[in-house]
């Protein structure tokens, strides 16, 4: 019997959900608030207002096995002398202030624009990036929720600045709920594969592109799917894809020609397995087996019930 | 017998990995029973040695469920000899009145009969239950069939199903509904009387002789 493609995507995808770890997700998010409160104690006269959330989990695409609690802290126009000032001083109060934390698995780390912490809770790691930005300019936060962010130097990139808008990345995927579930489908994918080099964002933002661009959006989840699929295996190598808060900020660019071309060859080949077997979905898109509930079993015994139902006997007897 | 066995070999045809035996003269089945469904395709199979009694077309044949899934005890409708239990006699003996065809025995009491099995797999229960052990399970065709719980008064019902004359199909019905015959309580008579008067009168015997001696 051939795989339903529709029906074991949905399994799919509800084996990922954030609820089948909300034990876990409390005690991150507790860790989270005390974050939060350091940062207005330590700040209270430099913030504009306290660290709002980003990351996955606040644009509701994250899946259970990665996900980020990020947050991001806005500062005054007038706070630090410059944005790298702002940038070192996040680092060095964390640094200082999570040291002896029984809960932080790894040294704090300098990351591009923010501050890496990774908790360790009952053995499972989390990643919490905390995000400082700035201003643009006095007060204009409120208006614009638009910040100046440092970008620390790597191998052959000097530092720069960059500019972000967390509530347009937040509000990018807010009410797209067909596009959110390709988005989990393909991080699915990607998590699974170790395919690093594309960037969750870079998923959300032609995910979203696909579906803007098909003048007819196929309804079943795998026919979206293959749509968004075919779009990026024909448009990846070429596309120009911007940062919505931010047009500087090409985020097709972040990924090199060769990642493209590669990303092409593995859209192109999972799809001709797909059309080859079914069954094939099953190893691009596999269910997390901590989490996958019985739907083929609940199927089976409507099944069951109904064909007994069919019968002209409703009960059986215990004869003796 | 010639006629049992083209019935049986044309409903092979629908059950391609059952076979007909034949061996010292007596027929039997033997071979896998697939529980298809018509959107979910097969959700389960069985296999099953089918011997066919003397009375057969007019009762059950005698099925023994031989993959050993079903556990062989009588809370799994399991007999001693490790027949399945398909039905509570009178019910057997109503269905069975005018003759069956193992077809019709195949679809309609066998897969659902299997494919209840498997539910009570899947969920720890019957779908919707079961009749209890030996004769209390007679009590309880007759108190469903009757709607009716009170022995005492299903005893006095079968005897008049039994020894009265029925009232005509339109005259008014003997319960005191006020409503005729044929709608009220026609067809229930008829589904009890049918697998014959003489096998009700030995019934009426038996569960009034338990009811005495519980008394």
């Amino acid at each position: 019997m051939s795989l339903n493609k529709g029906k074991y995507l949905q399994q799919t995808l509800e084996s990922y959900k954030m609820k089948h770890v909300s034990n876990l997700m409390e005690k991150y998010i507790e860790k989270r608030e005390i974050v939060k409160d350091a940062l207005v104690e330590k700040f209270k006269d430099q913030i504009v207002t306290r660290a709002i959330n980003s990351g996955s989990y606040a644009k509701h695409d994250a899946i259970n096995t990665k996900f980020d609690l990020d947050v991001c802290q806005p500062f005054k126009h007038n706070a630090f002398g410059t944005l790298e000032e702002m940038a070192d001083t996040i680092f060095d109060f964390f640094n200082e202030e999570f040291e002896d934390d029984d809960l932080v698995g790894y040294a704090t780390r300098k990351q591009r624009v923010s501050t890496g912490i990774t908790f360790v809770i009952d053995g499972d790691e989390i990643q919490m990036d905390i995000v400082p930005g700035r201003e643009l300019s006095t007060d204009d936060y409120v208006e614009t929720n638009r910040l100046n962010l440092y970008v620390r130097p790597k191998l052959l990139e000097p530092a720069s600045t960059t500019q972000t808008n967390i509530q347009k990345h937040i509000d990018l995927v807010k009410g797209k709920n067909s596009e959110r579930s390709i988005i989990r489908l393909l991080k699915i994918w990607k998590t699974n594969k170790n395919k690093n080099s594309i960037k969750s964002f870079f998923i959300e933002l032609i995910t979203i592109k696909a579906f803007e661009k098909c003048s007819e959006v196929p309804t079943g989840i795998w026919e979206q799917l293959e749509m968004v699929l075919e779009f990026i295996g024909d448009n990846v190598r070429t596309i120009r894809l911007e940062d919505p808060a931010n047009s500087n900020n090409v985020v097709s660019d972040t990924m090199t020609d060769s990642e493209k071309i590669n990303l092409h060859l593995d859209i192109e080949q999972m799809l001709e397995m797909i059309e080859s077997s079914s069954d094939n979905l099953k190893s691009y898109f596999p269910v997390n087996d901590d989490f996958v509930e019985t739907e083929d079993d609940e199927d089976k015994s409507a099944a069951a019930l109904s064909i007994a139902r069919s019968g002209v006997i409703a009960k059986p007897w215990i004869g003796y | 017998m010639s006629r049992i066995i083209k019935d049986i070999d044309y409903s092979l045809k629908f059950y391609p990995k059952l076979n007909r035996v034949q061996k010292d003269g007596l027929v039997s089945v033997s071979g896998e029973i697939p529980i298809v469904h018509s959107q979910m395709g097969e959700i389960d199979k069985y296999e099953v040695l089918i011997n066919f009694p003397n009375e057969f077309p007019n009762c059950f044949p005698k099925v023994i469920e031989t993959s050993n899934k079903i556990p062989r005890i009588a809370d799994r409708h399991v007999n001693i000899d490790n027949t399945l239990c398909l039905a509570v006699l009178p019910e057997e003996l109503a269905v069975c009145k005018n003759g069956i065809s193992f077809k019709f025995f195949l679809d309609k009491v066998l897969v659902p009969h299997l494919a209840r099995e498997t539910y009570r797999d899947q969920t720890g229960k019957y779908p919707d239950g079961e009749f209890g052990h030996g004769f209390e399970g007679v009590w309880e065709y007759y108190e469903e069939i009757l709607s009716q719980k009170n022995r005492m008064l299903i005893i006095s019902e079968l005897e008049q199903i039994v020894y009265s004359n029925w009232p005509g199909r339109n005259s008014e019905c003997s319960c005191g509904s006020g409503i005729k015959f044929k709608k009220c309580h026609y067809r229930i008579w008829s589904k009890i009387i049918r697998p014959g008067r003489e096998f009700v009168l030995k019934i009426l015997t038996l569960l009034k002789k338990q009811l005495n001696e519980q008394n």
